[in-house]
């Protein structure tokens, strides 16, 4: 099996849904770890957010690889821009973001409800960032269709 | 200890992290434009006509009209191709931000089609610059050129205040930059080389902070850069020899 596939230009398309996949379930556990508070959700938690992140990290790399490999209408460059500013926003948040969890187990102190409830509400804030960027990637394709086969 | 340890890896993962990532993000300092339209009146298409100019739109607009000297209008995409007289044709559709008709020898030559291309064949290697009347914010634009014997730099230029504040994709021989001149200096964002055919398309697209120049379909260039204000869309030509334009086609792109 080739890495990347004949009918793609690239890799970005397949890297994508691990981030957004890992990351969606990183907050939905954090919802879940707010009414159970289980050790075993919250540990879980933490392990989708840190390999949510990094393959955010590969989905960023590799969209920059794509954004100079596939051809794009002019009409297309401004989303295009803005696709990969985000993506970028996106990364940023989680990175931060799962310092802030990662920090939370050392400092056991953070490791309170209220604090829980303040941390899963700034995950929603990412998480339309994720949705933001995943929105534009996806206009890019199917209105610009740019990637597309001709 | 331990805490130390880990705060050192999370500090180098980081700046690893930030080194391959970075990608110019947008200024703070950027502001959107509202692109105010103006529609340019056509030119009749006859045998006495100076140029011909097809005026394509993407996009509804409405009119905007600055008094004085060159029309300083918002532009519309448009598809420019060379016919009739080459002075009377760039006159016309351009002004000049440095240089002169003088110093490029101009003519309208046609091809096996009967399609006009303008032939260029500057010999005193001194810069000569002309631009569309109409200022451009985010802008796509495509150049089909072909060069013959010719030592020197040939741009695109948008985002043009006058010859020393611009930004640019130009190409000299197999080599590609992509850059700005802000008061006479110049700052490269990338460059790289590339292959030919004997007739190239050069393009350029500005969108947001990100810049590419391409040869063909295929992305040669890519840079990153603060966004500048509204500006001319044209040609620099610096060097001797011919160069032959067949098309300048340029496309506002939208903000999002």
């Amino acid at each position: 099996m080739e890495l990347i596939p004949e009918w793609a230009p690239n890799i970005h398309p397949i890297i994508i849904h691990f981030p957004i996949v890992l990351l969606v379930m990183a907050v939905f556990a954090s919802f879940v770890d707010l009414i159970l508070s289980k050790e075993w959700i919250s540990k879980s938690k933490i392990w989708l957010y840190v390999f949510g992140t990094l393959s955010a990290i590969i989905a960023v790399l590799s969209g920059r690889q794509a954004a100079d490999s596939v051809s794009a209408s002019f009409s297309a460059e401004m989303t295009m821009s803005n696709h990969s500013d985000m993506g970028h926003y996106t990364l940023w948040f989680f990175i931060t973001y799962t310092l802030i969890q990662l920090l939370s187990i050392r400092l056991g102190k953070l490791n309170k409800k209220p604090i829980k409830i303040l941390l899963f509400v700034i995950a929603c804030i990412g998480l339309l960032l994720l949705l933001q960027t995943g929105d534009l990637g996806g206009k890019l394709v199917y209105k610009y269709g740019v990637g597309v086969s001709k | 200890m331990k805490k130390k340890s880990i705060l050192k890896v999370l500090a180098i993962a980081l700046t690893a992290t930030f080194y391959l990532t970075s990608c110019g993000q947008k200024s703070n300092d950027a502001h959107e434009h509202d692109e105010e339209e103006h529609s340019e009146e056509h030119s009749d298409n006859d045998g006495d006509s100076a140029s011909s100019e097809d005026e394509s739109h993407e996009h509804d607009a409405h009119e905007h009209e600055h008094g004085g000297g060159a029309e300083m209008t918002m532009g519309e995409a448009k598809t420019w191709m060379p016919a009739g007289n080459a002075a009377d044709a760039i006159a016309k559709d351009f002004h000049f931000i440095t240089g002169s008709i003088d110093d490029l020898s101009a003519e309208v030559i046609t091809d096996e089609k009967e399609a006009g291309i303008l032939k260029l064949s500057p010999s005193t290697g001194n810069p000569a610059s002309f631009v569309f009347h109409s200022k451009f914010s985010n802008v796509g634009v495509s150049v089909a050129l072909k060069r013959e014997n010719f030592e020197g730099e040939f741009k695109i230029v948008h985002h043009a205040k006058d010859a020393d504040t611009y930004e640019f994709v130009s190409v000299n021989g197999s080599q590609m930059k992509l850059g700005r001149m802000v008061a006479g200096e110049e700052s490269i964002f990338d460059e790289a080389s590339f292959e030919s055919d004997e007739w190239l398309i050069l393009k350029v697209s500005a969108a947001g902070a990100h810049y590419k120049g391409y040869i063909g379909d295929q992305t040669t260039t890519h840079g990153h850069g603060d966004e500048m204000e509204a500006g001319y869309v044209g040609i620099m030509i610096a060097g001797t020899g011919t160069v032959q334009i067949k098309q300048i086609e340029v496309t506002p792109i939208e903000a999002e």
